[in-house]
């Protein structure tokens, strides 16, 4: 078990570099963007004392190392300032979104898992049948068209013709349904993918031949031994879906009008909030490295090759 | 069929069919298995021994049919039987066990899990009652059976234990027939000896009869109670082992048995088998082995010769069934000079000279008196003592000390443990001392993990010592300054055991044996005349200069690796197992080869290996190298005759090796 902590110390000391490392490159590609905060808060035309006036009160104007220094004793303080134009806190603002992202993301990640195990693992078991052209074909599909247009596609049948779901907004359960249900198809696709090859690659290894020497029924075969070891790989990935997941619904939330996290920080750039951008953008990255972390751990604890008891 | 007949294959063919080719895998399988009986499938690589074996369980790949033949299993055929009955036979009645158990068992399920689950499938045990019956089975196979033993994963136990467990696991529900595809093949010897004991444990108690293949004559002249020999997809002959070994029918058997190196045939050439086995797709008409058949005729390349019973027992597919000698080739060649100048002690004198009792001389019937190469005017075999005493005189005589060409000195190496999690520092050799007399051929013999492959990345300077120095030619290596270290690079060479890795597989093999000679500055029509006449010496056809390594057998491969190695002309060459990953019968010709090019260039050799037959078949000083720690040197007669160290007497009278000295006692 100790060396399980020392794991536990290693990766979260990684943790932290990663959002070092993340939170700098942030702070200074955004200070190299063209485009000064003053004039977006005062106006293109506002007088040059105006501009000044709001630039002493952003504190925009102060040396690059002197914000830098502000900026990563705020992180730690989850205090990423304020809102250049609302002036409201961006970590309250973070907060108040996010959790719709996070339902999205997760639902999302949920829809793809559940096509993607049985349909990959229908198309390894029963190579080159009917199932896995069918899973192959939906694969094909999936990963060529771009989530935002089967978005679209999602609102026009559904919405338009229809009328099952609402159009836009993001106040009940109903209105989620087809944000999850566009970015949940788009990753499935990838994803059928990978469990069909996992689990190919499992059924082929040798100790299914032992198994099947064992007299063992097929179904055995295939879900105690092949299964479990398919999966593995799969738990990895999950983290990388997430930050998928993520990405994807500054999209999908945008073409839904949903208020979440994603359109927090996209019209955050639009209208060069920085506070908002560095916040919003730290937030994502610390989730995510978390997210990673907590796959990594769970990964080390399941699989018996990497856990020393 | 007679009721004590536990399985019997009949005619038995299997192709496989790859792209639009099809490839004759078993051409006639012919093979009776009595209940109880040690029977041994032996055969070299691609003979087609682990497809039979998969073939009676039906585990097959998909591109593989059945093209003809029976396999009867107590009354039972298995080729015709549904999937539910053959299911129900599996693990049951028969069950089988492999050469890789790491492969072979599932990584994710704890051990006692993956001995319970046939307890369950087949016998109906409760949970409780299989994990009671799974703990007897961990006893009974040797392995610790505390409850946190059990729960452990295969990887979490060594290669002996993990076949320990795959065994556990065939023998749960107590079946008839185990086959053994072979199981001991990646393990040292003397675990190899654990298992196969066991294995004998377990038939005798519980009367199950085990088919093993394997290509070890060692462990079959050990254990086995019937032997078949298969070549390229045939049983050629089968006989109880008392008869195969005593009266070897066939050519290819013959040839087999003397092609293993023994520490009895020191000073004599080996006799080896020439030519290759045939590839699968490319089988040759007639008898398969004619194209490598000493005493070949012209009916022999027409048509296949029957599988026909001499008698009772033994049987044997040849036309003319023990003509052939069992002499060496060309007369009783021996070594003479410095090559084993200094082993004074007689070795024990034995089968190999068991003498041309079999191989009469008669003139045969139809083919007149000088069809038999290998009857007639077959040379004396050597059963006497080989002439080796004339390098002796001249040399501890006259009191002429030779030079030492390499001195170990109290080599140690520890490696800051490996792995993400284990960081405890692994002891790889410890105070390893010793020194290499110029022409010497250096035996290094240990079990695998002895730190042999260690000492040699040490001594061709490819890992650094931890503390200590060596020396070769007075010169102290780690003194050396970069520009000197790349010459010196060139006078060392090393051959490794796997030819296939050495090569560039993108390089035509001219290319890769005119890159070293590049580097050495050598024009370019020389170094094409130097590839050429280096290729012909390890015999090479010139013609096949632009051919890709892949086109060539494992042993062409080493072949030509070796004359890469002879192309920087180095005076000491490293040979790290450089024929344990081929075939026996292709062993002996590279052994010979190594001989000859060692007295063609006044070589000096250290040769590592983990089998003791070969090095002390070979060497001139053995030393034995146990846990990193070099237990014994000395020169080969004293190692072998009389040793100090009890390991090296361990490696001694391991009844495994072909000829230890207490199965020669025996015979």
């Amino acid at each position: 078990m100790e060396t399980f902590f020392r794991l536990l110390a290693r990766k979260t000391g990684r943790l932290f570099l990663t959002v070092f490392v993340i939170s700098t490159v942030v702070f200074f590609i955004l200070r190299v963007i063209p485009g000064d905060p003053a004039y977006v808060v005062a106006g293109v035309d506002a007088p040059s004392e105006a501009v000044e006036a709001i630039r002493a009160r952003l504190g925009t104007g102060r040396p690059v190392l002197v914000q830098y220094g502000e900026w990563l004793s705020g992180i730690l303080r989850f205090d990423f300032g304020s809102s250049l134009l609302s002036e409201e806190k961006v970590s309250t603002l973070i907060l108040s979104r996010f959790p719709l992202t996070l339902l999205l993301a997760l639902a999302g990640m949920g829809i793809a898992y559940m096509l993607a195990l049985p349909l990959g693992i229908l198309s390894a078991v029963k190579r080159w049948s009917f199932w896995d052209y069918a899973g192959m074909i939906f694969s094909q599909i999936g990963m060529a068209v771009p989530s935002f247009w089967l978005a679209i596609l999602l609102l026009f049948v559904f919405s338009v013709w229809l009328r099952i779901f609402p159009l836009f907004g993001g106040d009940t359960p109903v209105h989620l349904v087809l944000p999850v249900l566009a970015m949940g198809i788009n990753r499935a696709a990838v994803l059928v993918r990978m469990v069909r090859t996992s689990m190919s690659v499992e059924l082929g290894r040798e100790y299914i031949i032992t198994a099947v020497s064992k007299g063992l029924p097929d179904k055995v075969i295939r879900y105690r031994h092949a299964l479990r070891n398919a999966l593995l790989p799969l738990i990895t990935f999950s983290g990388i879906q997430f930050g998928y997941m993520l990405g994807g619904s500054i999209i999908i939330e945008q073409v839904f009008s949903l208020p979440g996290l994603g359109r927090l920080i996209l019209s955050a750039i639009y209208q060069r909030d920085f506070p908002v951008i560095q916040g919003g953008v730290i937030f994502v990255t610390v989730v995510f490295c978390f997210v990673n972390f907590l796959v990594d751990v769970l990964y080390s604890y399941i699989n018996p090759r990497i856990r020393v008891s | 069929m007679s009721q004590d007949v536990l399985l019997d294959i009949k005619d038995l063919a299997v192709e496989f069919r790859a792209h639009s080719s099809r490839i004759q895998a078993l051409r006639g399988i012919d093979l009776t298995l009595l209940p109880g009986q040690f029977h041994a499938l032996v055969g070299e690589s691609g003979a087609g021994k682990t497809v039979t074996a998969c073939t009676v369980l039906r585990l097959l790949p998909e591109s593989a049919r059945i093209v003809r033949g029976s396999v009867v299993f107590q009354d039972h055929n298995l080729l015709s039987m549904s999937g539910d009955v053959l299911r129900n036979l599996r693990g049951r009645e028969i069950s089988m066990i492999f050469q890789q158990p790491s492969k072979y068992l599932n990584p994710s399920m704890k051990a006692s899990h993956q001995i319970m689950e046939s307890l369950r499938y087949h016998l109906g045990y409760s949970d409780r009652a299989a994990y009671g019956e799974a703990r007897r089975l961990f006893e009974k196979v040797g392995l610790p059976a505390r409850r946190e033993d059990m729960a452990r994963y295969p990887h979490e136990f060594s290669g002996g234990m993990r076949q320990r467990l795959m065994i556990a696991m065939a023998i749960a529900c107590t079946p008839s027939l185990l086959i053994a595809d072979e199981p001991t093949t990646a393990l040292d010897v003397g675990t190899r000896l654990q298992i196969i004991n066991l294995l004998q444990d377990i038939r005798r108690a519980s009367g199950m009869a085990i088919l093993y293949v394997t290509h070890n004559i060692g462990i079959v002249k050990y254990a086995a109670d019937y032997i078949s020999i298969i070549y390229a997809g045939k049983i050629i002959e089968s006989a109880p082992r008392e008869l195969l070994f005593s009266e070897p029918m066939h050519p290819y058997t013959r040839l087999l048995l003397a092609s293993a190196p023994g520490r009895d045939k020191r000073g004599a050439r080996l006799r080896g088998v020439p030519g290759s086995v045939p590839r699968p797709d490319d089988i040759p008409a007639g008898c398969a082995f004619h194209p490598r058949c000493p005493i070949a005729q012209k009916e022999c390349q027409e048509t296949p010769p029957p599988f026909v019973r001499l008698r009772t027992p033994h049987r044997c597919a040849c036309f003319y069934p023990g003509r052939m000698g069992d002499g060496p080739e060309e007369g009783p060649e021996v070594f003479t000079g410095a090559e084993f100048a200094r082993p004074k002690t007689s070795f024990p004198k034995t089968s190999a000279a068991q003498t041309t009792k079999t191989a009469q001389t008669t003139k045969t019937t139809e083919t007149g008196s000088a069809a038999f190469p290998g009857s007639q005017g077959q040379p004396a075999p050597v059963d006497a003592e080989p002439p080796r005493g004339q390098g002796d005189v001249p040399r501890e005589g006259a009191g002429v000390r030779p030079s030492i060409l390499l001195r170990v000195e109290n080599i140690s190496k520890t490696f800051a443990g490996s792995g993400i999690l284990r960081r405890s520092p692994v002891e790889a050799l410890n105070g390893v001392s010793f020194s290499i007399e110029e022409g010497d051929i250096f035996g290094l013999v240990g079990e695998s993990g002895a730190g042999k492959t260690t000492l040699a990345r040490i001594i061709l300077f490819l890992e650094h010592p931890s503390a200590g120095e060596i020396f070769f030619k007075d010169t102290r290596l780690s003194s050396l300054p970069a520009k000197k270290m790349r010459e010196m690079r060139s006078r060392i060479q090393i051959i490794f055991q796997d030819p296939h890795s050495a090569l560039d597989p993108r390089l035509t093999i001219r290319q890769s044996m005119e890159e070293g000679l590049k580097n050495l500055g050598v024009p370019g029509d020389k170094r094409r005349a130097q590839v050429k006449s280096l290729l012909e010496q390890v015999e090479i056809p010139w013609s096949q200069e632009d051919w890709y390594p892949h086109e060539f057998s494992g042993g062409q491969k080493q072949r030509i690796v070796l004359a890469r190695a002879l192309s920087m002309k180095p005076e000491f060459l490293v040979l790290d197992e450089p024929v344990s990953s081929l075939d026996v019968s292709i062993q002996a010709g590279i052994i010979n080869l190594l001989l000859d090019l060692k007295k063609e260039y006044n070589l000096t050799y250290l040769f590592i290996s983990h089998d003791l037959d070969l090095i002390g078949y070979l060497s001139t000083t053995i030393g034995v190298l146990k846990a990193g720690r070099l237990v014994e040197t000395g020169p080969a007669g004293q190692v072998l005759s009389n040793p100090r160290s009890p390991c090296t007497r361990e490696l001694l009278e391991n009844p495994l090796s072909f000829l230890s000295l207490s199965e020669t006692k025996k015979i």
